[in-house]
């Protein structure tokens, strides 16, 4: 709690509100504006915040990823058009709402729904962060290096319309991961002769290729993605009491159901949105109005997917495990700084008030959040009428300005062309692409311990399943893979009838 | 066959291609006798192992799919700002003219970036882009495109301290 406390005094300088107004700003706009994430405009902001304080810099990017689901929740309800992943229920039944002439009531309940869901989120990880590092303080090598594999087996497994394709995004991430100098050794691996590899491949190439150029290329090529219809906001953004009375226990549900999936690597935000979609039709007095625009319909699946949110930092910043792409970013931009998420993060005194600086500027954002997204909406939506080849001429020439300045760089620019193929590519056939950032970013640390435990045991690789946390770990990775095969196979062997 | 199978093998054998490069390419990495029990190439020749049975497994999902209609289910893992990828939505057309021009533009952008500078190329990769989606309306794009790339490398430059080559324009902005 004193930590918390002190971690106000942090948030609540000057300089570090104004990081808090510019990331929750910055965030909206861009959840607004389609096309891009905050995955992507983190990764183009490390060249940029590369100098700055690092508090107020997480400060901002917190802010930024908060920020970034209040707007892409008024995109999906006004344009059908989800920012990410986690919207999508929302671009159905908030959208259909806003057919019927109550976008209003959408966007409020969307709004009020985040601030609640957020709020509930950030008190969780208050409490549980300190309860988790007490217990990852015990952990060795051989722990981390089970969790990660856990981490892979989950993002690529759970999400996306195929294991196979999540599998194979996934060792396409470790693949540009191995790229590089060796952190053990110092041996060069997979630099193909090229001076420019010796350091690797940047975060912010891979992110931007996959993400801005990929997705423009796609976008591009496909006529009925090119243009799309905006519903105007009609009807009162002040909820009526029935439409109170309606959203406030789908709020609270939804924030306990979607924090424990993020928080544990069962990744990502669209699972957590499904259930309370499904749960809330489920417990509706009248669940016939779902699929026809019912507000417990947009108002459970938001609160959600921000409460979802907030369970994601908190691997993120007691154990070092990133569980979404936006995560894996946060991730690159701590060891931009030299700082290394994990327990060590909580216990040493320097980074301490870092970390809970961060954590009070989540309740002083989502508060920002809600101002801005409530009374100043009709601002924000005329973002929406930036015409899309402007827009996506603005991210391209913005996405090459980063790309280039992070190392100044014409070779990265040619990396960046070849992932945004790569990225086309994905989009195309239905390849995932968290799992790429994800195994990325999360490979080296896993090589790195993996090397670690056995070099503590002189070679025994018995290490992991004697250490009982990690053989557990491991285990239930294997059980993830493992098991949808032994089901299919049972399917097949049982008999077919009717 | 199904275009979408004829995918799955063409890309399936492609991975498996990518894996054994890795485990070709794993030869050139040097290991120290020290570390030689877990040293730096155990992990790339695991990583290039699985990743070519990965390739292989989905070149075999493609060749033995039956030609049935297609039921995928909307991506849910999609990029952040993807439009929603429901079926029939005229999902297998594919429109080459405006991926021509997005990639001409990033490809000037390589090949002149230093010695035109980055407001000319920046400048010409907006307009390609937006001639990409399907904007016609040439003059304001090319006001547009240079404004914008002025007003990012005076803001980037002066303002944020970044490095951007000037190009043919250096010494005017």
């Amino acid at each position: 709690m004193g930590a918390l406390i002190d971690g106000f005094a942090t948030a609540l300088t000057f300089a570090n509100l104004g990081w808090c107004v510019l990331g929750v700003t910055l965030g909206t706009a861009i959840g607004i504006l389609p096309g891009i994430g905050p995955a992507l405009t983190i990764a183009l902001l490390l060249p940029v915040t590369a100098h700055l304080d690092p508090t107020g810099a997480f400060i901002m990017f917190a802010g930024l990823y908060y920020g970034a689901m209040y707007g892409s929740s008024t995109t999906s309800i006004l344009l059908n058009t989800p920012g990410e992943s986690g919207s999508i229920i929302t671009a159905i039944e908030g959208n259909l709402m806003a057919r019927q002439g109550r976008g209003a009531a959408a966007l409020a309940t969307a709004a009020i729904g985040s601030f609640v869901a957020g709020t509930i989120g950030t008190v969780l990880l208050t409490v549980l962060a300190p309860l988790v590092v007490k217990v990852a303080l015990k952990f060795g090598p051989a722990e981390y290096f089970a969790l990660m594999v856990l981490a892979f087996t989950t993002v690529s497994g759970l999400l996306g319309s195929s294991r196979l394709r999540g599998m194979i995004s996934l060792f396409l991430g470790l693949v540009i991961g191995l790229v590089g100098t060796d952190s053990l050794t110092g041996q060069a691996r997979f630099a193909l002769g090229r001076p420019e590899l010796l350091d690797g491949i940047d975060i912010t190439v891979v992110a931007v290729g996959l993400f801005a150029v990929g997705e423009a290329l796609y976008v591009a090529s496909r006529v009925d993605l090119r243009t799309a219809e905006i519903i105007p906001v009609k009807g009162s953004l002040w909820m009526t009491r029935e439409e109170w009375g309606r959203s406030w226990k789908p709020w609270l549900r939804g924030s306990f159901l979607g924090f424990p999936f993020g928080a544990l690597p069962a990744g990502g935000t669209e699972i957590p949105t499904f259930l309370s979609y499904f749960l809330e039709k489920k417990l509706a007095k009248r669940p016939e109005e779902f699929g026809k625009g019912a507000i417990e319909g947009v108002a459970g699946p938001e609160a959600a997917n921000n409460s979802a949110v907030a369970g994601v930092l908190v691997p993120l910043l007691t154990l070092g495990l990133p569980t979404s792409a936006t995560a894996a970013i946060l991730l690159a931009a701590f060891q931009q700084y030299g700082l290394q998420p994990g327990p060590l993060l909580f216990t040493n005194p320097g980074t301490s008030t870092l970390v809970w600086g961060l954590i009070a500027s989540l309740y002083l954002g989502n508060f920002m959040l809600l101002l801005l997204n409530l009374p100043l909406v009709g601002m924000w939506v005329r973002l929406l009428s930036i015409p899309t080849p402007l827009l996506y001429g603005g991210i391209l020439v913005f996405a090459t300005l980063g790309v280039y300045s992070y190392n100044q760089s014409v070779f990265d620019l040619g990396l960046l062309l070849v992932f945004g193929i790569v990225g086309y590519v994905m989009r195309r056939f239905d390849f995932p692409v968290a799992p790429a950032i994800i195994g990325m970013i999360l490979g080296p640390l896993a090589e790195e311990n993996f090397r670690r435990a056995l070099s503590i045991t002189q070679g025994d690789y018995t290490v992991f399943v004697t250490h009982p946390i990690s053989a557990v770990l491991l285990a239930i990775a294997l059980l993830i893979v493992v098991a949808p095969f032994l089901m299919r196979l049972r399917q097949r062997r049982r008999p077919v009838s009717a | 066959m199904e275009r979408r199978a004829a995918a799955e093998i063409i890309l399936g054998l492609g991975i498996a291609a990518l894996g054994a490069f890795i485990l070709y390419e794993t030869q050139a990495i040097r290991v120290i006798p020290i570390y030689a029990k877990v040293g730096p190439k155990d992990i790339p020749i695991l990583v290039g192992v699985i990743l070519a049975l990965l390739g292989l497994a989905l070149a075999w999902q493609g060749w033995r799919a039956k030609p049935a209609p297609r039921l995928d289910p909307p991506a849910v893992m999609d990029a952040p700002g993807s439009k929603l990828d429901a079926p029939g939505t005229g999902g297998d057309t594919t429109d080459w003219i405006p991926l021509a021009a997005i990639a001409i533009g990033l490809i000037q952008q390589i090949l002149l970036f230093e010695f035109l500078g980055f407001v000319p190329t920046a400048a010409i990769l907006f307009f390609c882009v937006a001639f990409g989606f399907g904007s016609r309306r040439y003059l304001r794009d090319v006001l547009i495109a240079i404004a914008l790339s002025i007003v990012a490398y005076v803001g980037f430059v002066h303002a944020l301290g970044l490095h951007l080559p000037a190009g043919i324009l250096s010494g005017v902005l």
